[in-house]
This record gives structure tokens, C-alpha cells and sequence, in this order.
């Protein structure tokens, strides 16, 4: 089925109207030497499928895969995707057509329903980072951070970066792509290897030049551990214009002190955890806020309030002075599109725990999280990695490489975590564990017992 | 079929929801909270509290607010109702192929076996998804005409930024490219603002290469080149909805100075299954997934925007990579390789934009290679179509079939003659609104102009109303021109003061 409407008599009748014998001749630019003779090659596809074929193929493929969930998998993966409880009603809602199939809202008239959307979701975001403004979604987690970066070297014309080494690591190979080209000098701070989080005293000799952009610290970090924002970065802001650039979880904002709180200008981070699903690594979507005053140099597009010629309230893109479309090269950023149904997605999540539901969400993976700790170090030869707090993710050293503990998993339907070799932050004895509001007591149970029978 | 009376001034219909509008437009989800009710359910902790970390905990949460599930339900309805989208309404927004987005690609993409993995599962454990990355990355090469496809790019312009790192690598690269001093490129002056944009990320200058008669200047052209050229980026069929004949020359002109040719590939919906990039000298590409392959727009996204590249081009791509690997005795599995040493690294975290490229995957296998033809075959179609109907009164300059001039997939139309009895472009835009059609692009690529792009999955019908409405709007601006600037009338708001938006932005509910 290729969706097309046009019937052959119509399509004779259309060619007529546009006085040609033959569709190829609509192509008379195309030289003859440039156009396919046959339909093109597609490996393992001779033919369109129909909807049932097609359905059967996506059925064989999808039973070809371990998800969480229906299968009774559990899943202690985190490492910057979470498997979180999404309500029902966020799928129901944000799959509507109106949504789904609408473009960008350039015609403010005809797209008030995604426009008051995104300035509710904007306005989420702000409350959620403490910060006055945000933008209505970058790409996704990494991107976000790069874009933050770039903000600041922008803004404040300086040539270094500093970023933690506790940052994800992808979303540091992610700055690194981003930077490799540019003039800028892009430096790591040490964590400390007891603590697993950054000493004031590591940022401090790290700012020495005086000619520092940004400070990028992640909290919880890659480890799971909280970071001392307010410490850091009042550091930071110890140098001229050095700007704070928390990396941040929304729902550990659920029950942690927020980015804004604790001086961060700019406050980045991945937004799977508000409603979308883990989906294999996308598409997620970028949170990204700001102090006021940084208003004019942000990515992304932006939603504001205005009224129409009746007075009546309404909502429309607005500085988009900022953007590709209209400056090119002097843009702050090349993003065009934004992540419009996932930001959908996300608000619609936000309001639908509320304020209340947030708390809870978080407080369950705070303590499901500690309680899993708990019953692992209890475990002959398992111990913390770092003495540090932690919100809903922690380290743990195990007598056996992860790799084992993770392939006994397999038997048993239990994703323990993630490998901390693997993943870039740790040795092949350390096990990255994270736990959500959705693992119940007996999951965490059986996890236990999987590691006990691993040693 | 919507009829095509005309709308009048006075707002008769109830257009848009707003069963609990005020004349402050839909009540905001804060306006709407209810100290005391929530809309979700948590079950009861089921492990011992831990002890608060000392100074970690915020007195409170967010102030998200509290509403009911059913407000909760009818706030979003009532957005929804407030939108127009291809569901519902002629959406023919140049440069965007708003096409049909097949319903069965939101049940694949919706199954479980899908949504619920993790990205760093194992690979042993998710085969399928595996499987059809590497498929829909053989398939977009193989329509690409091209060696090696990256599917990792979350969007166009994610694509551009990413194939000009993948650019800049090889011509640093001593056993590459080996020209390093290369750090120009050249666009169109009709090129998407992406593109220029791109570069800038990239530390890359741009040069802007002039248009003749809305295509490339080849002369300007061959004096731009020299050995500092990395590439030029061209979209074709152009932003003017021309096919540019001469691409295998400007491709030429590039080769012969040691430079490549990137095409953007937004408008691939016109020669999709018909003719391959690659065949026409394209050394590099990106497609639009939510263009070309019906990945729903989303509101503005999520897109993908995979690259396609020849195979000396290929060590440079970012990781990790989806590839097929064969046992000896025949049996086959699929793995991510993160082995690429010369690779520019990540561009993003994780695998790729997977819930879109399963789409793709299924709008792909739905169409199969002769579908993907009649695909193209008919936007063209349509497109012409389209403005064959209306240059009587909507004058197309590039478009001219008595002197063999065709479009591709869309067209542009600058109606002068009714611009200048007094109404605007945006007037005119708006006022499509009022029939229930969403306004085609506006002042782009030139100013004053229309960018008209109707796509293969319209009905002849649809597309015979749509010239329908633009006539009789072109009667309105004869009869008068002061009914246009009042529009929309039908619509959920007014005309909306975008300047006073940008003059004081409030980008954020204050309560």
C-alpha cells in the first residue's frame, strides 16, 4: 500500500490538464541517464507489503526482542534512560491526530492547540528547573548539553570549557564532537575516587585562566551520585560571567533541590524519564532552561503569549530572530525542529502526577533504590563504590565481573544493570543499578538473589 | 468534502473546541488546579523508607499543579481541537511534505516488543530492533544510490551537521581526503537556513552561490570553486521546486577541484524510487524521514535524519554503527559496532531516533520499490496538476508546461496581480484558514511568494477544492480587499500580534 488516491482515469485526466502524454515528462530536466529503468533494489523486499503481512513482520521482529514489561523482564538499566511508569493516558492523549500529524506551529491561528501546549510544557519546565525560561524541547539529553555549551561560549565570548568527568559519557563525546572543530578548548575535571563526585578544590584549580565559559556538572551523575551544585557553582561564579550548567533528571527535580536553586544558569538534560518510553534509545527529547537574562541567546524554539485583534488570549513562536530561518549563519543554533510530540508527551506526563504524583514518583525511586542497595551490600563480597548520596542509581562493586552477573540475568529475566566498563565509567567489576517507582519489592527481591548465586 | 460557501465575518461556527471558552481563549492546566486531585495513582511502597540525605531534599515538589483525570482529558481534547493537522485539514506547507502518516506505523511503533527497551540492553537481547536498523539502512542506501547510510541524525538539520563533521574528518584525514585547508562551503542563495547554519556549528565558512532563472549560476559557480572548497550543499529538487538539470555538471565542477556534493535531501518526496543521488554525483545526503518516509511532523517533531555516503566517506561516521554478521554455518546476527577508529564519535546519545526509524522501516516495506516510484511519480503529479489550475490567476514564474517548464514536487506561485489591489501574503494565508486549509509556505525561497506542496496521498477531489477556494478567494480580493484583512474569522483565535509577542516575551505562566 503506497497511500496513494489518484485512480488511473483521474491520473489520464490530470495529465491532460497539464497537457503531457506521460508522467516522465513531467521530469524533462531528469536526463534519461539518471533515471531508473526499474524500481530500485531493496534487500528482502521484492514487493510492497500489505497491512497484515506487515503487522506479522513487525510481530516476528518485536518477539525477537526481551522488552520490560509484558514479558515479565525486569529492568535495573538506567545510565540516562529509565524505565518509569507512563499513565495510560498520556499515550491515549498525545496520540491524537491533531497532534500527531500537525507541523510546526508557523500558523499561529491554525495551531493553537500545540502552541499553548508548549508554552504550559515551557512553563512546566521552568518550575521544574527553577529557572524563568525554557524552550519548547531540543533533540534529546546529549545534544541539550552540547547546545547549553555552546550557548555559553556565545554568550560569554571565553574559550573554555570545563566539564565534570561525572557527566554521561556520551553526553561528553557528544561536547566533543561538537567542539572539535571550533577554537575552544575543552578540559575534564577529575571526580575524587572515594567520593565519585567533583571536589570543590578539583574546579577551583581548574578555573585558574579566568577565561572559563561554562562549568558543566551533572547531578545525580553518572554514578548516581548528587553533586554539590550549590558549592560548584558558586565557584564558578566566582570567576566574571563563568556561567553554572547543571545537567539535570526532571523527576529527581521531583524530590531534590532544583538546578536554579542551587545557582545554575542554564540547566540541561534528557526528558525520557516524563513519559516516554526507554524505545530502544529514542526519539527522547532535550530539556533546556535558563536565567532570564539569557532569554535572547537560546536554541530552539520558543512559544510566547500575545493576544489577537479581538483581545483575546493566544499563543504564537516568538524571537525567532534567533533562528536558522531567518539569520543562517549568525543563528544561535541550526535546530529546526524541536521534539514537539515528545515535549507533548512530557507535559502531558507532568500533568497528569501533578505536583503530588512527582513527589511520589520520586520518593519511590529514592527509596526502592536505597532499599536495593540495602539488600545488595548485604550480599558477602558486594559493596557501594562510593560513599556518597545517591538518588534513584548506585555503583556496585562485585566479587565477579558484571558481564557474568548481566548474562545469569539473562536466564532469569532480570536486567541487573549496566556494566560500568562497557558504559566507560568504571572497571568490569562495577555494576551501574538503577531503580524506579515501578520495580516492586520482589523484583528487588530476585535481583538479590541473582547476584547471590553470581558470586 | 468541506464545502467552499464563503465564510463569513461574523463567526457562525463553532469551529475548534472551546466548549469552556472565555474570551481569554482555553483556560490554562494551572488555571485549572485542584488542591487534592490527581490524575494518576501510585501503588503503596512496598520497601522501608530510607532516611532523608541531610540538606538533599527540596521542602516540596514543583508546583505542577492538580487536576483530575477527566479535566485532565478534556484540556487536552480541547488543545487538540485547536490544531490543524493533516488528519483533518489540505495541509499543502511547501518544503514539508505533510503526507499521510499511515496509522499502522503508530501500532508498531507502539508495540511493546519495542517501547520497551532499554538502549543499552545487549544485543543479544533485542535482535529484532537490530535487525530492522540494519534493514532500513540498507534500504535508505539502496534509494540513495549511495554506499553506507548512518541512521544515528535526530532530524535534517542533525543530518547536515553531522555529514559536514563526517566532511571535515575525511579532508583532515592524511590517508584520507588529505586536504585540510579545505573549510569552505558553498550554498545556494536559495538554500534552506539549515544549511548555512550548519556550517557555522561546524567552523566551516559558507559561500552563497547565485541562482540564474531559479536554479544554479554555473559560471558564479566555477569561479567560487578552488582548492579550499570542502563542498558545496545543494537541494534538488531545488527549494524553487525545480529539478536542476545541470547537477551532474555542478556535481563535475566540484570533482574536478577535489570538492564534494552534499545534497540536502528535503525534497527527495519528487524523485524517491525514481532516480538515485548517487547516479547524479551526489557524494553525501541526508533524507527527512518525516518528510519523505510519512513519519508523523509531531506538532515540530521528532524527525530523523539519516545520511547516506559513498564508501570513502564511511570510516568518518559516528558510532556505533548497526551491521549484519554472518557465523560460518550460515546463521546470522546483528550488533552494534563501536569499532571505528577514524569516526568524528557520537552526535547524540544512544542508537538512533528508533520509534522513527521503525516507521520509516514500515512505510518502506508498505510501498516496496514500485510503491516508493508511484510515491514520487504522483506528487509530481499533483504538483503540476495543481499549478496548471490555478496560474491564470496565481502566476507561477518557473512553472510554464506550453514552453516545457514543469515542476517537481511543489511550486511557487507570487501572485502579483492580487498583492497589488491591496492585500498581503498574509492575508491571503489567512484566509485559507477560514475554508479549512492550512496556508502554504510564505516568502520562501523569494519573498512574496507562495510555496504550494499538495503531495501523492491527496484525493483529485481534495485538490480540485483547493483550486476551488484559492479562485474564490481571488474573487474576494477583486470584490474586497478589506474582508482578507480581517482574517481569519473562522478560526480558533483572531489574527494573533506576533510582533508584540517578540516586543515583551512572555514565555513562561506567572501566576
Amino acid at each position: 500500500m503506497d497511500y496513494v488516491q489518484i485512480t488511473k482515469p483521474q491520473r489520464r485526466a490530470m495529465l491532460d490538464a497539464i497537457g503531457v502524454d506521460e508522467v516522465e515528462d513531467l521530469y524533462a530536466n531528469l536526463a534519461d541517464e539518471y533515471r531508473l529503468k526499474e524500481s530500485v533494489t531493496l534487500e528482502g523486499l521484492d514487493n510492497g507489503l500489505s497491512e497484515l503481512e506487515l503487522i506479522d513482520r513487525l510481530d516476528e521482529m518485536a518477539r525477537e526482542n526481551r522488552p520490560t514489561g509484558a514479558s515479565g523482564w525486569s529492568c535495573f538499566l538506567g545510565g540516562g534512560a529509565y524505565d518509569h511508569f507512563i499513565p495510560t493516558v498520556v499515550d491515549h492523549l498525545a496520540g491524537h491526530g491533531a497532534f500527531l500529524t500537525a507541523y510546526t506551529p508557523y500558523q499561529a491561528e491554525a495551531s493553537q492547540g500545540s502552541l499553548q501546549a508548549f508554552f504550559e510544557f515551557q512553563t512546566q519546565v521552568c518550575r521544574l528547573t527553577g529557572l524563568g525560561v525554557a524552550n519548547a524541547s531540543l533533540y534529546e539529553g546529549a545534544t541539550a548539553v552540547a547546545e547549553a555549551v555552546v550557548m555559553a561560549l556565545n554568550t560569554t565570548g571565553k574559550r573554555r570549557v570545563l566539564v565534570a568527568s561525572t557527566v554521561h559519557p556520551h553526553y561528553r563525546q557528544v561536547v566533543h564532537t561538537h567542539l572539535s572543530d571550533l577554537p575552544v578548548e575543552l578540559i575534564e575535571l577529575p571526580a575524587c575516587a572515594q567520593t565519585g563526585t567533583i571536589e570543590i578544590g578539583a574546579l577551583a584549580t581548574a578555573l585558574g585562566p579566568g577565561d572559563t565559559a561554562c562549568v558543566v556538572v551533572q547531578s545525580p551523575n553518572v554514578h548516581g551520585l548528587i553533586e554539590d551544585w550549590s558549592e560548584l557553582f558558586a565557584a564558578a561564579h566566582g570567576e566574571d560571567k563563568t556561567l553554572a550548567v547543571a545537567v539535570f533528571n526532571p523527576i529527581a527535580c521531583g524530590l531534590l533541590k532544583r538546578p536554579g536553586d542551587c545557582g545554575a544558569d542554564i540547566a540541561a538534560g534528557e526528558g525520557q524519564p516524563l513519559g516516554t518510553p526507554m524505545q530502544y534509545g529514542g526519539p527522547y527529547l532535550g530539556l533546556f532552561a535558563a536565567r532570564q537574562s539569557l532569554m535572547r541567546k537560546m536554541p530552539g524554539r520558543l512559544v510566547g503569549q500575545t493576544t489577537d485583534n479581538q483581545g483575546q488570549r493566544g499563543y504564537c513562536l516568538t524571537l525567532q530572530t534567533r533562528e536558522q530561518h531567518i539569520r543562517g549563519a549568525k543563528a544561535t543554533s541550526n535546530i529546526c525542529t524541536n521534539q514537539g510530540l515528545l515535549a507533548l508527551r512530557a507535559t502531558i506526563y507532568m500533568s497528569t502526577m501533578g505536583q503530588s504524583g512527582l513527589r511520589e514518583a520520586a520518593s519511590q525511586c529514592y527509596h526502592k533504590a536505597h532499599h536495593a542497595a540495602q539488600q545488595i551490600t548485604g550480599i558477602e563480597g558486594y559493596s557501594l563504590a562510593y560513599a556518597g548520596s545517591f538518588f534513584n542509581e548506585f555503583v556496585v562493586n562485585c566479587p565477579v565481573p558484571a558481564a557474568r552477573i548481566i548474562e545469569l540475568g539473562r536466564e532469569r529475566s532480570i536486567g541487573p544493570g549496566l556494566d560500568c566498563a562497557s558504559l566507560g565509567t568504571g572497571t568490569d567489576n562495577q555494576l551501574l543499578v538503577a531503580v524506579t517507582e515501578k520495580r516492586t519489592a520482589a523484583q528487588i527481591g530476585a535481583l538479590a538473589e541473582l547476584l547471590k548465586d553470581a558470586s | 468534502m468541506e464545502s467552499t460557501s464563503t465564510p463569513q465575518r461574523e463567526k457562525t461556527t463553532t469551529h475548534g473546541a472551546g466548549s469552556d471558552r472565555s474570551g481569554d481563549g482555553v483556560t490554562l492546566i494551572f488555571e485549572r488546579s485542584t488542591p487534592g486531585v490527581c490524575a494518576v495513582d501510585l501503588p503503596a511502597l512496598d520497601v522501608p523508607e530510607a532516611p532523608a540525605g541531610q540538606g538533599l531534599f527540596a521542602d516540596e515538589a514543583p508546583d505542577l499543579g492538580h487536576i483530575g483525570q477527566l479535566d485532565l482529558v478534556r484540556h487536552y481534547t480541547h488543545l487538540a481541537n485547536r490544531n490543524f493537522s493533516v488528519d483533518a485539514n489540505f495541509y499543502p506547507l511547501g518544503s514539508c511534505t505533510m503526507k499521510y502518516n499511515p496509522r499502522v506505523n503508530e501500532t508498531a511503533a507502539a508495540m511493546p516488543g519495542f517501547t520497551g527497551l532499554h538502549p543499552l540492553q545487549a544485543d543479544a537481547d533485542t535482535q529484532g530492533a537490530l535487525r530492522m536498523l540494519y534493514e532500513v539502512r540498507t534500504w535508505l542506501a539502496a534509494i540513495a544510490g549511495l554506499d553506507e547510510v548512518c541512521l544515528q541524525p535526530c532530524a535534517g538539520a542533525h543530518g547536515e551537521y553531522t555529514a559536514l563533521k563526517v566532511i571535515r574528518a575525511y579532508f583532515k584525514d592524511p590517508q584520507g581526503g588529505n586536504a585540510p585547508q579545505r573549510n569552505k562551503v558553498l550554498a545556494p542563495d536559495t538554500a534552506h537556513g539549515t544549511n548555512p547554519a550548519s556550517c557555522a556549528m561546524c567552523g566551516a565558512g559558507v559561500v552563497q552561490v547565485p541562482s540564474k532563472d531559479g536554479l544554479v549560476d554555473l559560471d558564479a559557480l566555477r569561479s567560487l570553486v578552488d582548492n579550499q572548497t570542502a563542498a558545496m550543499m545543494i537541494t534538488n529538487p531545488n527549494t524553487a521546486g525545480l529539478f536542476d538539470g545541470t547537477i551532474a555538471q555542478i556535481a563535475k565542477i566540484l570533482h574536478d577541484v577535489g570538492a564534494l556534493l552534499y545534497l540536502d535531501g528535503a525534497n527527495m518526496n519528487a524523485i524517491v524510487g525514481v532516480s538515485r543521488p548517487g547516479d547524479f554525483g551526489v557524494d553525501v545526503m541526508h533524507f527527512n524521514t518525516h518528510k519523505t518516509f510519512s513519519t508523523p511532523h509531531g506538532c515540530g517533531g521528532p524527525g530523523a535524519g539519516p545520511i547516506a555516503v559513498r564508501d570513502f566517506l564511511s570510516p568518518y561516521l559516528p558510532v556505533p554503527q548497526v551491521v549484519k554478521l554472518e557465523n560460518g554455518s550460515g546463521g546470522v546476527r546483528y550488533a552494534r559496532d563501536w569499532d571505528r577508529p577514524k569516526s568524528i564519535g557520537r552526535v547524540r546519545s544512544f542508537t538512533g531516533q528508533f520509534g522513527v526509524l521503525l516507521r520509516c522501516w514500515a512505510y518502506i516495506a508498505a510501498c516496496g520499490p514500485e510503491g516508493l516510484r508511484r510515491v514520487a511519480q504522483t506528487a509530481v503529479l499533483n504538483a503540476n496538476y495543481l499549478a496548471a489550475q490555478l496560474r491564470d490567476r496565481f502566476e507561477t514564474p518557473y512553472f510554464d508546461p506550453g514552453a516545457g517548464r514543469y515542476c517537481a514536487h511543489e511550486f511557487i506561485t507570487v501572485p502579483k496581480d492580487l498583492l497589488a489591489k491591496g492585500v498581503t501574503l498574509i492575508d491571503l494565508a489567512k484566509r485559507l484558514i477560514d475554508y479549512g486549509i492550512h496556508p502554504p509556505t510564505m516568502h520562501w525561497p523569494v519573498h512574496d511568494c507562495l510555496m504550494i506542496e499538495p503531495t501523492e496521498t491527496e484525493s483529485l477531489a481534495t485538490l480540485d477544492r483547493f483550486v476551488d477556494v484559492m479562485n474564490k478567494i481571488a474573487q474576494e480580493v477583486e470584490a474586497d480587499p478589506q474582508l482578507l484583512k480581517g482574517a481569519p474569522y473562522h478560526a480558533p483565535l483572531r489574527r494573533l500580534d506576533e510582533v508584540a509577542a517578540a516586543r515583551n516575551p512572555t514565555l513562561c505562566h506567572a501566576d
